[in-house]
């Protein structure tokens, strides 16, 4: 049974990730009108910082209130539609991914406990990056009907804003914890 | 927090929300069999019909999904190069028609009934620790949240660049973070209060 405590935070965590999305996003020129956002950093976040189960909730609780209406998934999207387009895999894959990158790095350090970056950058990786295109490429298969390697192919366009953020969250979760 | 709630009434809005949804499902099932993008342009051409008859709100959200459009487009123009035309048209159009009439149910339904429809739903996950109305204070929290931290984000930017001329801005997430998180415990501290007092 969750605590109000719990509760509390991660209700945080999912207004933070609802803060990312209306950040106003980067759009590369050559990527046509996919959004490169900061959201999948508050993903990961919340995985890294509230725990897998926490996290996972977390992002959970996101997805409802977008799907309940507000606009809060990057670029101002919000509503059902964006569960019937082709991102769903990945929105899908935010609560997997929150899962296994908490799960991962409390895994790691447990096994290396000096090594707190090295552990939030690996689970970052497997957990937030791996774990979410298994859901987000499918998801684009699924949705368009495009092979998977194709889909493959036009998700991996995703990967290089993710690494960045990957080391962005790695580096926050390792000064967070020396502060608090 | 802005909504994308529409607050016009129109025929959409005097539908109970459970048969919008009821309607969405039952589509998004139907759809799968229908193969053909010409069998599939009739709906989508009533989907877009439906979102016109909201009038001027209608065109606007139109104009928002722009982005996703362009996305799904995209999308279809890959898929025509590398697989076929004729399956491309299909995806796009089933898609297209799903998120317009997803979209339709979105801007037609205030969030307080989704959330009614919703949480009854919700019932047969008490047994695991979910409860309904603890899922109502938790979307309450996070759309109190979110105009909060960005308040606190926006106060300690303007604080920091009082006090100094360069921005390293990673140092700022840190302690915009640890803020937050101190907040939490606060707020979890005078909601448990709360709760002890009201029983």
């Amino acid at each position: 049974m969750l605590s109000t405590r719990d509760l509390v935070q991660i209700a945080l965590f999912a207004a933070l990730i609802a803060v990312m999305g209306l950040i106003p996003k980067f759009d590369l020129p050559f990527t046509a009108g996919v959004p490169i956002t900061a959201q999948t950093l508050g993903v990961m976040l919340a995985g890294l910082i509230l725990g897998p189960k926490r996290g996972a909730l977390a992002v959970l609780l996101f997805l409802f209130v977008v799907a309940m209406g507000a606009p809060v998934l990057s670029g101002g999207r919000g509503g059902l539609g964006v569960f019937f387009g082709p991102t769903v895999g990945f929105l899908i894959g935010w609560i997997a991914g929150a899962w296994a990158c908490g799960a991962i790095f409390q895994w790691l350090l447990g096994h290396m406990p000096e090594r707190r970056f090295l552990s939030a950058l690996l689970a970052c990786w497997l957990g937030g990056i791996l774990v979410i295109y298994c859901f987000g490429v499918p998801g684009i298969s699924l949705r368009t009907e495009l092979t998977l390697s194709k889909a493959m192919m036009a998700g991996s366009v995703f990967i290089p804003g993710d690494i960045l953020k990957s080391l962005l969250a790695a580096w926050l979760v390792t000064r967070l914890r020396l502060r608090t | 927090m802005i909504s994308l709630y529409i607050s016009e009434r129109t025929w959409l809005h005097r539908l109970p929300a459970s048969f919008k949804l009821g309607m969405l499902v039952s589509i998004s099932i139907a759809i799968l069999f229908i193969d053909g993008w010409r069998n599939l342009l009739p709906a989508l051409a009533a989907a877009l019909c439906m979102v016109l008859s909201l009038g001027r709100p209608g065109l606007q959200r139109l104009r928002n999904l722009r982005g996703l459009l362009l996305l799904v487009f995209t999308l279809g123009v890959f898929q025509g190069f590398v697989m076929s035309w004729d399956l491309a048209a299909s995806a796009v159009i089933r898609i297209l028609l799903m998120v317009l009439l997803a979209d339709l149910v979105t801007v037609t339904t205030p969030m307080q009934k989704m959330l009614a429809v919703i949480t009854p739903l919700l019932t047969p996950l008490k047994p695991l620790g979910v409860a309904p109305h603890r899922l109502a204070l938790a979307v309450a929290l996070v759309i109190r949240f979110v105009p909060l931290l960005m308040a606190q984000w926006q106060a300690q930017r303007l604080a920091y660049r009082a006090r100094s001329a360069r921005r390293p801005r990673p140092v700022l997430l840190v302690s915009f973070l640890a803020q937050a998180l101190r907040r939490t415990d606060q707020i979890a501290d005078s909601l448990s209060a709360r709760q002890a007092r009201s029983r």
